[in-house]
This record gives structure tokens, sequence and C-alpha cells, in this order.
């Protein structure tokens, strides 16, 4: 398509990387959150061992996947060591030797007498002492343990084809150390070195791929050892031996045994556990030896898939398992994402709980549980069912359970700004009006959660509701038709349509002495009376009451330099060049507003009625999102970088894509203008804002967008014809090839 | 005068020609499979599918590229083992390409990542002494991404020129979605020998009762633009069925290798309507959890949607049709039809 007066009607060279910018409406940080739309915070009440498993988007909260397993158990290992050796061997040391020392540097320091060894090494305590009983048995142990990592923990390349298909068989070196360890353990007094070659030869069978021999050895010799950290890891390897098998029911069994072992097994475990068939999830919950174990078990299916089924199993099992905690705040977690519909009656913001989507079974099942009491939390049981009431708009019964919730609900923070939170929604929810006496009853609750929009509580779920208890009060106050405060707490564009709220606006936050809810609702908005009087007198300016503007500006509302001359009208619109172009005088917005007055005066006394018209017309021109003074324009109210006139908040739209104060100046410039040149250039000036008009005209009927390329606007250059002996009219035909192309059609 | 008769003469033989050798065309395609398990181990009914419906190639699904975030670069995944090594037929190396590579990757690591998946590619061949007439990969390409996998496959394209051992004179082919049929101006045409069109996942994965995977209606709105795609086109087309498990009209997964076998005449599950089920209570099945009161919609083929897209296609597309590819080879697949299907199938076209 051929372009119009040489450029598109984006005028955007100068601001194609920007977007548009204003102020940072308060709008919540939640809503991008891994767990959702939340008001329910698990932290306040589950243990953070289950933290992995709290609802979120990804596969474990604040984690995604478990990565860990190479380095799992370091700090555990370098620990054990260090307790069995009782001497004064360094963290840093124990750490070298196990978890970064090569094989070839193991075999070496048993080897060598320590003074061969390079410097560091040599002059480390352990190589020293290493032919004390203890020492020396670190290292012949250290020996087979590092012979056999390579399979246990590989380094992968990726791209080569045996490397990554070979079958899972040790080598033959490494099966003759795994014999050497089952003698070393059978012959090893000291039980804690025993142990270590029990782990390592059962992990040597499960990567040899003998599971049956896996699982014979680790049940035969299990018994000589302590129940610890390490025979959960061996452990875990003959439930994985198992699943290889197939053995679903007893692998599950055990991935469960492994879950209770300790926080570092939890995820490892319940990644693992994966019933296939109904029949192999019953023999599993058969095979548990006590109610414990078969809690573990509901437990776990209740975080894959079934909450509400896993928590009337446990509750009957054993009501005060702490198991039951995790599963009531996921279970509350997801119904408030469920029951959570994306707009709100009023407002933009995004938790609105509804009550259609909400699992009454849930509801049913929580506040059982609650009344009977016969839990470890019932404070968390009371709270969570007077949550979901609230979410079935039943306030209530929710104010009800909050109240239980209270008595004893632990001091600690971050339960007590739970239950402050829940109870303030709710008060809000049954509120049908805003008055004083409802104002000052929320004040404090208002100031608070304002004060705690710092995150000075750690992990406490405030945002989402803080924005639905805003749009909530904004909504009352709109139906009081009190836009004012309506503003406040969901601030909207065509608010400042009406130049009556506006000074209003302003009246209320210049008051020195406002109520303690005056001063609340001035501190959460995020503009002061400043800007309100930038925007005011900017509005006053597009309405050409240009002493009025003036009255009402002052260097603190001024807002630096204009980057172009805005007295340029040129055959060509182009803000690159004009802001490039050198300027002798730089104005300011009141700089700019003082000229343009001292221009309307001059008119006004029949001074160069021409140029000053000529002048004030290119203005109020560049004062246009088409000139090159946008920055004019750009303050808090209506926002900066509009790169296309849709980007312009809409109430303020029309004020300015406007081309009828720049049109009135250029006529009455034609108007008394003398020569042809003059006359030839007022009469392209008007066609070039009637041009902007036709452009106007298709962003209103929806024919046009800021990104798609303006078709011909239908100018009617008829009216430059008389003008084309002047050199005015010679310079459009240079620099405008629509006019080119017109007087090509029109000879 | 003379010229223009003689001109006139040639133009009709022209024509002649023309139609004789559209009539001529109509020899039907060759019946090939993908094959996409990470065993190649051939069950029995699979075998016998194969000499049955005189299967002339197998499209082996070699190994998956994605991008491993923590690593920060492109790496294999799922590579093949080989079980069975006695094939009766051909075999066509695939690779499985994640579009996310293409986003992450800059014009260094696509040029390591051709390197690197070639010599992957020849390593397997070599270790079961394949040589192959083509390669095929599968990308599910953008816009945005085009311009990285066109210059990955250009890269693959000079390498099979170079008719490495493993590769003799082999050609180049690449998987084409609906989509980039359609929208071949804004998504670009790979530069590959020839396209493979996959018809089917051709909807939204949805509770609605329209299949996800093949519906002749939505077909309808992709096909105009088919002849006009300026590859020669082989054809891929389902026969695989899964299920989507929904939960309160929300899908929760897909139940992959799941069809209505599964869950008619079961007395955890009662029918709703045609390939729809409802869990009766809540039970373990196949690895998945179904909660009282789901729902199951079973999307799977049936024989006669075969002859809707072989009239469809063939209407469409004008040019001869070398192959239709079946995704995928296996035994809960095949079962469901008769033993020869495939072949009658490609009478249709």
């Amino acid at each position: 398509m051929r372009k119009i007066f040489s450029k598109k009607l984006l005028l955007i060279s100068s601001l194609v990387a920007t977007v548009s910018a204003g102020v940072l409406w308060a709008c919540g940080g939640g809503d991008w959150d891994e767990y959702g739309v939340s008001a329910y915070t698990p932290e306040a009440f589950v243990d953070s061992a289950y933290r992995p498993f709290f609802y979120s988007d990804m596969f474990y909260y604040e984690m995604g996947h478990d990565v860990q397993h190479i380095y799992r158990f370091n700090d555990e290992v370098v620990a054990d060591w260090k307790t069995y050796l009782k001497r004064p061997a360094s963290d840093t040391e124990l750490r070298y030797f196990l978890l970064t020392a090569s094989l070839g540097m193991v075999d070496s320091v048993i080897a060598n007498a320590a003074k061969k060894l390079p410097g560091n090494i040599g002059d480390m305590y352990l190589v020293k002492e290493k032919s004390s009983k203890k020492v020396a048995a670190f290292f012949h142990f250290l020996y087979y343990a590092k012979a056999n990592e390579n399979y246990a923990a590989p380094f992968h390349y990726y791209w080569d084809y045996q490397e990554e298909t070979a079958p899972l068989k040790l080598d033959e070196e490494q099966l003759k150390s795994r014999a050497e360890m089952e003698v070393e353990m059978k012959k090893a007094k000291d039980n804690f070195i025993a142990q270590r070659y029990f782990f390592q030869v059962v992990r040597a069978y499960f990567f040899d791929g003998e599971f049956a021999q896996c699982i014979s050895f680790y049940e035969t010799n299990k018994s000589r050892f302590p129940e610890n950290a390490l025979a959960a890891r061996a452990l875990s390897y003959v439930a994985g031996a198992y699943y290889k098998q197939k053995n679903y029911a007893q692998a599950n069994y055990l991935f469960s045994r492994v879950y209770d072992a300790g926080v570092k097994f939890k995820t490892v475990a319940h990644y693992s556990f994966h019933p296939q068939e109904e029949a192999d999830w019953q023999q599993t919950l058969a095979l548990s030896k006590s109610v414990d174990e078969k809690v573990t078990l509901w437990h776990l299916l209740g975080i894959y898939f079934d909450e509400e089924k896993a928590i009337r199993e446990i509750y009957t099992l054993q009501p005060k398992s702490d198991k039951l905690d995790l599963l009531l705040a996921r279970l509350i977690n997801k119904q408030e994402i469920e029951s959570n519909t994306e707009s709100t009656a009023y407002g933009g913001g995004n938790y609105s709980p509804g009550k259609d989507s909400l699992s009454k079974s849930a509801l049913k099942l929580v506040s059982e549980i609650a009344d009977a009491g016969k839990i470890s939390k019932p404070y968390m049981w009371q709270l969570s069912a007077g949550y979901l009431h609230f979410i079935n708009q039943d306030f209530n019964k929710a104010a009800a359970y909050y109240q239980k919730a209270q008595q004893a609900m632990p001091a600690t923070d971050l339960p007590q700004a739970q239950l402050r939170l829940l109870v303030l929604m709710n008060h809000i929810a049954g509120m049908n009006k805003m008055d004083k006496k409802n104002e000052d009853f929320l004040l404090k609750d208002l100031v608070w959660l304002q004060s705690v929009s710092d995150g000075s509580i750690p992990h406490f779920r405030f945002a989402n509701a803080y924005d639905w208890i805003k749009s909530r009060m904004a909504g009352l106050y709109a139906r009081q038709h009190d836009e004012l405060r309506s503003e406040f707490f969901v601030h909207r564009d065509s608010f400042y349509e009406n130049p009556l709220m506006v000074a209003s606006l302003k009246t209320f936050l210049l008051n020195k002495n406002p109520t303690a809810f005056e001063q609340y609702c001035k501190t959460i908005y995020p503009l002061s009376a400043r800007d309100i009087a930038e925007f005011q007198y900017i509005v006053l300016s597009y309405e050409d009451k240009i002493d009025a503007a003036l009255k009402l500006a002052d260097s603190t509302t001024d807002g630096g330099e204009l980057p172009g001359n805005p007295f340029n009208g040129n055959i060509k619109d182009c803000h690159d060049c004009d802001h490039a172009a050198p300027q002798k005088v730089k104005y300011t917005k009141i700089g700019l507003l003082q000229k343009m007055q001292e221009m309307k005066e001059n008119i006004t006394a029949g001074k160069d009625v021409y140029n000053n018209s000529l002048l004030l017309g290119n203005a109020f021109y560049n004062m246009t999102h088409y000139g090159n003074a946008r920055f004019f324009y750009e303050c808090a109210v209506i926002g900066s970088y509009h790169y296309a006139p849709d980007a312009i908040p809409s109430s303020f739209r029309k004020m300015l894509l406007n081309q009828s104060n720049a049109k009135h100046y250029y006529k009455k410039a034609l108007a008394a203008a003398v020569t042809a040149e003059q006359k030839a250039k007022m009469t392209y000036l008007i066609l070039k804002c009637e041009r902007n008009e036709w452009y106007n005209k298709q962003y209103e009927n929806g024919s046009l967008d800021g990104w798609s390329e303006a078709g011909m606007p239908p100018i009617n250059f008829v009216s430059l014809i008389p003008f084309k002996n002047t050199k005015y009219y010679e310079d459009i035909i240079e620099e405008c090839g629509y006019f080119r192309s017109y007087l090509g059609k029109n000879k | 005068m003379i010229f223009r008769k003689s001109g006139f003469v040639f133009a009709l033989l022209a024509s002649l020609v023309v139609l004789f050798s559209c009539s001529s065309k109509k020899t039907k395609p060759a019946v090939s499979f993908y094959y996409w398990r990470t065993e190649l181990s051939l069950k029995k009914n699979e075998k016998a599918a194969l000499k049955e419906n005189q299967v002339s190639a197998i499209y082996l699904r070699c190994f998956d590229i994605v991008y491993d975030e923590k690593l920060k670069r492109a790496v294999p995944h799922a590579i093949l083992r080989f079980r069975d090594t006695e094939l009766v037929a051909q075999i066509v190396p695939v690779v499985f390409i994640k579009n996310q590579v293409f986003l992450e990757l800059d014009s260094n690591g696509i040029d390591t990542l051709a390197e690197h998946t070639f010599l992957l590619l020849e390593q397997i061949n070599q270790s079961q002494s394949i040589s192959a007439k083509e390669l095929q990969i599968d990308c599910d390409w953008t816009q945005k991404t085009s311009e990285n996998y066109f210059h990955f496959l250009r890269l693959l394209k000079q390498k099979l020129g170079a008719k490495p051992r493993s590769f003799p004179a082999a050609k180049l082919s690449a998987t084409i979605r609906l989509h980039q049929i359609k929208y071949a101006g804004l998504q670009g045409v790979p530069p590959v020998d020839k396209g493979v069109l996959m018809f089917y996942n051709m909807g939204k994965i949805n509770g609605s009762p329209v299949s996800s995977v093949y519906d002749r209606n939505l077909s309808r709105s992709y096909l105009a633009a088919l002849n006009k795609y300026p590859l020669p086109l082989d054809f891929a087309l389902p026969v695989f069925a899964w299920g989507i498990h929904l939960r309160r009209g929300q899908v929760i997964e897909l139940l992959n290798k799941m069809d209505s076998r599964d869950f008619a005449n079961k007395n955890e599950f009662e029918a709703n309507g045609k390939s729809r089920f409802i869990a009766k209570q809540s039970v373990f099945k196949n690895g998945f959890y179904f909660k009282a009161g789901d729902e199951i919609k079973v999307e799977e083929i049936e024989a006669q949607d075969f002859e809707s897209m072989a009239e469809d296609l063939t209407e469409h597309y004008k040019r001869p049709i070398e192959q239709l590819i079946f995704y995928d080879l296996d035994s809960i697949n095949i079962s469901r039809y008769e033993k020869d299907i495939f072949k009658k199938v490609a009478t249709d076209f």
C-alpha cells in the first residue's frame, strides 16, 4: 500500500521499542503466583516437611521438579562420618574425600606414605592418620564407594548411542567389587562400616538389574542395622526393585515407608508412588502393618488424586494425624481455584469466589470434622470450614466458624493474619452499603492490610484478597453514587472525564485534616494532588482555556522540556526529525502555554494575526497525538508512550486526537493571509488536519487499529490547485507522495 | 498460420499426454507404519499386520530432542532400544523435536544440534546395519521457530547430500500439521524433499462431542489449501485411540492407549452415550485414578472414517499419493480393526 504524506499514520519511529505506560494502578501481585488465586496460606498451619506438596501449578511447590537425586544426602554422609571418626577432621577434608576426590586419589592415599603425596593432600589430618583403625576403614570403604559411583551418579554426554542405551548391567570390575563388598560387610565388626557396605551392595544389585537378589540380600541382612536414613536409602532401592518386577503392591507399600523416613525422602518417595490397578492398591493397603502405615498410604493417595476420600479414610483411622493438615490445605486451595470466577461484578479484581463450583461434599466433610473436634488442630478446620461457607456465601455460618477458630488460634503472626484476613473478607461480603459506621468498623483491618503489603509476613497470601476487598468496596460506593470513594478503591479512567469529580478528588487529597478513614484512602491512592493539578491544566489547555490553565500550573507541575519545537508546522509529520532538529528556544509545558497565551493576546489585539494564528495552530496540532509534542499531555493520569491511538486510555482519546483547535487557528490564519504563499500553506495545513479527522473516524468506527496500515484518506486537494504557482505548492509536490499521485490521476 | 497450426497440434498432444499420465497415476499408495515406542520389540499381531498389509516401511522414532532447562542445551530423550533386529520392512529413522528447542537455541546451537543429531542417527543405523532411504523430522514448528528449524533442516540435507554409508541417497522429509498447510504463507514451507501431512489431532481436546483426533467437518476447513502446498505429500492417518479424562467437564489428563474396550461392560464404569463412560466408584485402572463421577470420552477411529478420509484427501489432493503412514503400529491399536484393513484403505486412495 502506498504511504500517505510519506509516513504511515503511525508516527511511532521514536517510540517503537516502548509500550504505553502510566501509573501502576493497584492490582495485586498475586495473580501470577504458582498457587494461583488464593487467600488461604498453607504455611499458616501445615508442617514445613509437607511444603513440596502444597497445591501449586508446579510439580512441587516452590521447587518444580526434584532434581536433587545426586546431592540430596551429601551433608548427612559427611556428618555421619564426622561423628563416627570422632577425630578433629575438618568438614573440608571430609567433603573433599567423600564428595570430590577421584578413585585414583583415594587409591594413592591408601598406597603411598603421606609425605609422598602432594603437599595439600599429604598435610591433611585424615591422610596423616590413615593407619589408625577407623581412618583406615574409612579409606578402605571409600575406595569401593568411588569404584561404584559411576552407575549411581553417572555423567551424561547424552549423544552417544551405546552409552545411552547400554543395558542395566555392571561390568566385570564392578561385579568383583560387589562380591568383595559383601565379604567386607560380613567381616566388619563395626556396624557403622558394615551398614555402608550393605547399602553399597543393595544398590549394586539394583543397578545390575538383579532385582530379586537386591530384595533377598536386603531382607537377609537388614535386621543387623538400625533404622536410620541409610537404611531408608537402601529400602528405596528395594522398593524400586519391586517396581521393576511389576510388583506394584509391594513397591508402593515400601515407597510409603520411605516417605515416612524423613523430610528428605518425601518428594522422591511420592514421585515413585504409582498404584496401577485397583487390585494392587487394595493389596498395598493390606500390606500395611499399622494404622500409621495405612494413614501414610491414604495420605499419598490424597496428595495425588483425591483429598476428600483420603481425609475421610485418615479421619476414621487416626483423626489426630498431621497428615490430615496437608490434605485439608490442598482441598481448600483447590476449592478456591475451582470456585473462582474470572471476573467480578465490579472493577478488575481477579479473586471472586463463587458458590456454584464449590464442592458441596467438601463443605460438608470439613464442617463435620470441624464440629466433631477430634482433630489435632481444630482451629485450622474451623477456619477452613468458615472459608468454605464464605465461598458458599453463607456469611453467618462462616462468622460462627471463625469465632470458634479464634479461641485456640496460635498467637503467631501467620495464623493470626490468616484468620484476620478471612474475617475481614467475611465482614465485607456481608455488608450491603458503605457508611461511616462500616468505614470505621473496617478501618483498622484495612490499615493493617495496607501495612502488611510490604511482605512483612512471609508467605502470607493477601494480595488477591485485598484486591477483592477493594473491588467490593468500590462496588458498594458506586452503587451509592459515591464516585469519589469508589475511585480510591478501584480506579477507572472514566472518573477523570468529569471535571467536577476531578476537582473534588483534588480537594480531598489536599485536605489537611482528613479523618482516619480519609487518610487511609489517600494512602492507597497512587496519585497526589499535584498529579491531579497537572491533569487539570492539561485538560484546560485542550479546551483552549490557556489563561485558566496557566493559573493552575506551577513549577511543581511543569514536568521538563518538550523534545521538539512545538511551533513547527511541516508538510510531513516527523517526530524524530523535529526532536533531532536544533532548537534555539526550548519550551517546557508551562513555557509553551505562556507563549501561546502571548500569541492569543496578540491576536485579540490584532497584532500580526496571520503569524500568531499559524503558530498557535501549529502548537495545538503538535499537542495532539499526531504532533511532535505528545510530551505535553504525558502525565500520571493519562500515562505516556502511547504507541498508537488505541494505547491511549479511551477516556482521553478524543481529547488527544481532536483537530479542531489546530483547524480553528489555521482557518484564522487563512483568513488573515495576504500572499498566495501564505494561503497555500494554510490550505495545506487545514487539509492535513482533515486527513487526521478521517483517521480518527476510522478508529471510532473500529475499522482501524494501531497495528494495521491505514488506507488512503479521501483528501480533496482541489483547494490547493489555485496556488499551483507558489513555491509552497512545489514543496508539497516534492515532499508529499500522495499529493503527487493525486496530481497524476487528476491531470 | 503454419506456426499457429502446429502450435495447436502440439498443445493438443500435450493435453493428451497430461490426460494419459493422469489416468495412469492411479497406482495405490504403499502402506507404512509409524513405530513410536521406546523399545523396538514387535508383538505377534504387530508382525502379522506388517505381513498381511504388505507394509513397505516402518517409520521408526529413534529419539526425541528436548530442551533441558537445567543444562541449557538440547539433549536426546527416550532413545530407541532394539530388541527385534529382524524386520520385514524398510526402516526410515524419525526424530521428534520439541518446538521449544528451536525457541531456545541460537544459530551456533543449531549447528551443534545438527551435528549431534546426525552422528547419533548414524550410530543407530550402523548398530543395526540400516541403510535408510529417507530421514524424517517431526516438529510442530511455528512462525517464530521456522527460521531456526528450517536452518536445521538445511544442515541435515547437506549431510545427507554427502551420501554417508548409513544414508545412501536418502531423502529428507518432514511432518506437516494441518495448520501449517492452511497458513503456509505465515509459517513457511520446510526445505525438505517431501512432507507428510498428519491428518489427525485437528480439534481441541475437551469434553465436547467433537473428536479432537479426527472430525470430518473440522478437517474440511483445512483441505482447500492442500493442493496448493508446494511440497509433495504423503499422508499420515490415525489408528490410535485415547481417552480424555474429564472431571466436572474439565480435562484432567489424556488416557493413552485406552479405548472403549477398557470401559465398556466393566463394573466400575457405566456407558453414557456413544464412546462416553462414567466412573461409578473411585478406582485405579491402567495407572490412572478415576474418581466416582468422572467422565471418560474415548476418541477412536472407526473403519468407515478411513473411507471419508480417502474421499476428502483424493478430492483435494490431485497429485499422486505415494504412501500412507499409519500412526502407530501397536498391538492395542491394530487389534481394533480387521487384520488387512490397512491394505484395503490404500485401495480407496
